[in-house]
């Protein structure tokens, strides 16, 4: 589902406030996995691309300085695979 | 005047599928604005008991992470109601840690016996009996962190020490008897004494001193009573790098079994779905999971607190109907005569699981003597409810996690019950598979603790067996007491961590100045039948009519599992903050937080005294 994370600080995009449309939102949810923005996807896609981006940002695998942005990133990952499992379910 | 509305809830509730934006993140906007509060429960540790002042919960435990070239490797811990076990991560594999008389598996007690307390690890026991002499201390896992009102404490008071309520919401009185003289104690003290022993038998095993450990934990614990676990670790000098469910442990080690097979060519690449059945002494908890190339993705997780200490006591009271009355003093002769009864059920449930029917001959030195046959079905028409429980945390389990029996690759049964034959039959037959037969259930938790450890070490193994990730979800649901009593979850159970989420809320009055942000972790609907975490105020509001201010309550979990909750106020047409946000750091309740959460709903928000009410 649809949370709103704080993509700002990576990509300053809170001009685009509320009249974000859900389009707009599979586009960042599919950026914040590493897909392309458009195209067919399966579930087998996003799961392989979240696992990648586990692999990549998972906290147990950075220690020290890298540690907060990793987890951020993570978080944002947590919620695109979220939103984007859900939006295959539903159609 | 501290009410909150959820505004439009049901609209909001129901557009969760469709992917589309609740609403857009004011948040960070106000956080760019305003520095914000930060109350940390470190704060609240001194000043409520300055004997132990050591930061167990504080902000140096999730950043102190090694920065050594070296980094040590933390050991996993199993702590059980029953048992504990240490492992760690050798440099191959993973090697249980035995003490000095060759055990992997270790009782979990604390005797007072003599002066300085001594627990399992280290100490013989002349006597199976003098475990139940009323010196020992046992189950700490069933009672740490409970008020005197819960039905697991109450269910302790069949334990052969003191445990007794005074049901009002604060800590149970808890007490061996040492030399005819009730000595009170703390299951976090009791935690603590035995620790230190792990502790100890680990550096001695490892020639090296611990600091860092993993531990399992059962699903079904509140964010309170992990703090307790924590600051038990913390007095006995150990910092915790991970709390880990202990299904999630098992699903670890799974995940590194699946490499394996794949790295000797014998298992494919594909995703595979397992469901882990763990039930301890003390607690019963589901996970599912879904693993690929090594990482472990939790779906799901069911837990409660039921285990082979209520088989024990649905037995001991179908064998002596009497039980309750027979002991409702603790002298020392009931406590004797509780003991040897406990001994003879405890060996009668375990020979059960192998033979259909079992001679039980004890004299209770009282002038009782049981003296008779039990069979295994009285056992399981004796425990009936407890096994329809298991049967719906699984099915609960499959369901949340929105995979079907099916889909299942392997199923598994683990912990001290597991060989309770109805048990295996049952979630055999729920999940229309064979049990996985390729690990120890005694030994997976604390292997998949260890596995953890080594992982979150930064520890790698040049044969890739540590290519392993742990994907955690969250066990219970958080959020706030909204719409009169109602429980307004944030963050939902099974969410992924780390996680940040947030729900926009108003006022209920017109001119209302101030709100009482109440934070609950549970799956109740009635806000109060959850855990209560902790409670704060916003002030300040400027006068507006009721519905009109939005107050914004996020949450976030991070990588070390610490929960913040940050609330923030904005009026319709301005996106400054009209009040700084303040952020809080939760749990803040300490020890009697069930009599705070009663005070808190009959005075509910009308002045500040509700906060310094709960401190002893």
């Amino acid at each position: 589902w649809g949370w709103s994370y704080q993509f700002d600080e990576d990509s300053g995009s809170t001009e685009s406030g509320n009249t974000e449309s859900s389009d707009q939102d599979t586009i960042t949810d599919r950026q914040a996995l590493g897909l392309s923005a458009s195209g067919p996807l399966t579930l087998e896609d996003i799961k392989t691309a979240y696992r990648t981006c586990a692999l990549q940002w998972h906290p147990d695998r950075h220690h020290g300085s890298s540690k907060a942005v990793a987890e951020e990133k993570f978080k944002l990952c947590n919620s695109a695979y979220q939103s984007l499992c859900d939006k295959l379910a539903s159609n | 005047m501290s009410s909150l509305f959820l505004i439009g809830d049901s609209d909001k509730k129901s557009s969760k599928s469709d992917g589309s934006n609740i609403q857009n993140s004011t948040f960070s906007k106000l956080l760019n604005f305003a520095p914000p509060f930060c109350i940390s429960f470190h704060q609240f540790e001194v000043m409520a008991e300055p004997a132990y002042t050591v930061a167990s919960d504080s902000e140096t435990t999730g950043e102190e992470k090694s920065s050594s070239a070296f980094p040590e490797i933390a050991i996993g811990i199993d702590i059980g109601t029953s048992q504990c076990s240490v492992a760690i991560w050798n440099g191959s594999q993973v090697e249980l840690l035995r003490n000095t008389r060759n055990q992997k598996l270790m009782r979990s007690y604390v005797t007072f016996k003599d002066e300085i307390p001594s627990g399992g690890v280290s100490y013989q026991l002349s006597h199976e009996h003098e475990m139940l002499s009323g010196a020992a201390i046992f189950n700490m896992k069933r009672l740490i962190g409970r008020v005197d009102t819960d039905p697991v404490v109450h269910a302790s008071k069949s334990l052969p020490f003191l445990v007794q309520t005074l049901d009002i919401g604060v800590r149970p009185f808890i007490a061996a008897l040492v030399n005819n003289i009730w000595r009170s104690t703390t299951p976090e003290e009791v935690l603590a004494i035995y620790l230190v022993e792990l502790r100890v038998m680990a550096e001695s095993r490892l020639k090296r001193p611990i600091r860092n450990v993993v531990l399992s934990i059962p699903v079904s614990f509140s964010r309170f009573q992990l703090t307790r676990i924590e600051r038990a670790c913390a007095m006995a000098g150990l910092h915790v790098l991970r709390l880990m469910p202990e299904p999630t442990a098992v699903a670890l080690l799974y995940a590194q079994q699946q490499q394996q097979l794949i790295h000797d060519n014998m298992g494919s690449g594909s995703e595979k779905i397992a469901l882990i059945f763990n039930m301890g002494a003390g607690y019963c908890d589901v996970a599912v999971t879904a693993t690929a190339g090594g990482v472990s993705h939790i779906k799901a997780l069911t837990g409660s607190t039921i285990g082979g200490e209520d088989f024990l006591q649905n037995m001991m009271r179908h064998l002596l109907p009497d039980y309750d009355n027979l002991f409702s003093s603790r002298g020392v002769n009931e406590i004797k005569s509780m003991g040897l009864l406990r001994v003879a059920t405890q060996d009668a449930i375990h020979k059960l699981s192998f033979e259909e029917s079992v001679q039980i001959d004890v004299d209770l030195g009282n002038g009782s003597r049981i003296c008779r046959k039990v069979n295994r079905e009285e056992f399981e028409e004796v425990n009936q409810k407890i096994f329809e429980k298991c049967e719906s945390l699984v099915i609960q389990c499959l369901l949340d996690a929105k995979v079907q029996a099916d889909d299942l690759t392997d199923v598994m049964v683990v912990g001290g019950c597991s060989y309770i034959p109805k048990l295996r039959n049952l979630v055999k037959s729920i999940c229309k598979r064979e049990l996985y037969k390729g690990m120890n259930p005694f030994e997976a938790a604390v292997s998949g603790t260890a596995l953890e450890g080594a992982v979150a070490s930064g520890i790698s193994d040049p044969f890739g067996n540590l290519d392993l990730l742990t994907i955690q979800a969250t066990p219970l649901g958080i959020g706030i007491r909204a719409n009169g009593n109602s429980f307004v979850p944030i963050i939902p159970r099974n969410t992924t961590m780390p996680a940040r989420k947030e729900l926009v809320f108003t006022t209920v009055r017109d001119n209302q100045t101030e709100v009482l942000i109440v934070v609950y972790e549970g799956e109740a609907l009635k806000a109060e039948e959850n855990h209560l975490l902790g409670y704060f105020k916003i002030t300040g509001l400027p006068p507006a009519p009721k519905g009109v201010p939005e107050i914004n309550v996020c949450m976030d979990i991070d990588a070390s599992n610490v929960l913040r909750v940050l609330a923030g106020v904005v009026l319709p047409g301005s996106q400054q903050p009209v009040v700084p946000v303040m952020e809080v750091r939760m749990p803040t309740v300490d020890d009697g937080h069930g009599w705070c959460a009663e005070a808190l709903h009959r005075a509910y928000g009308s002045n500040l005294d509700l906060v310094t009410v709960q401190k002893k």
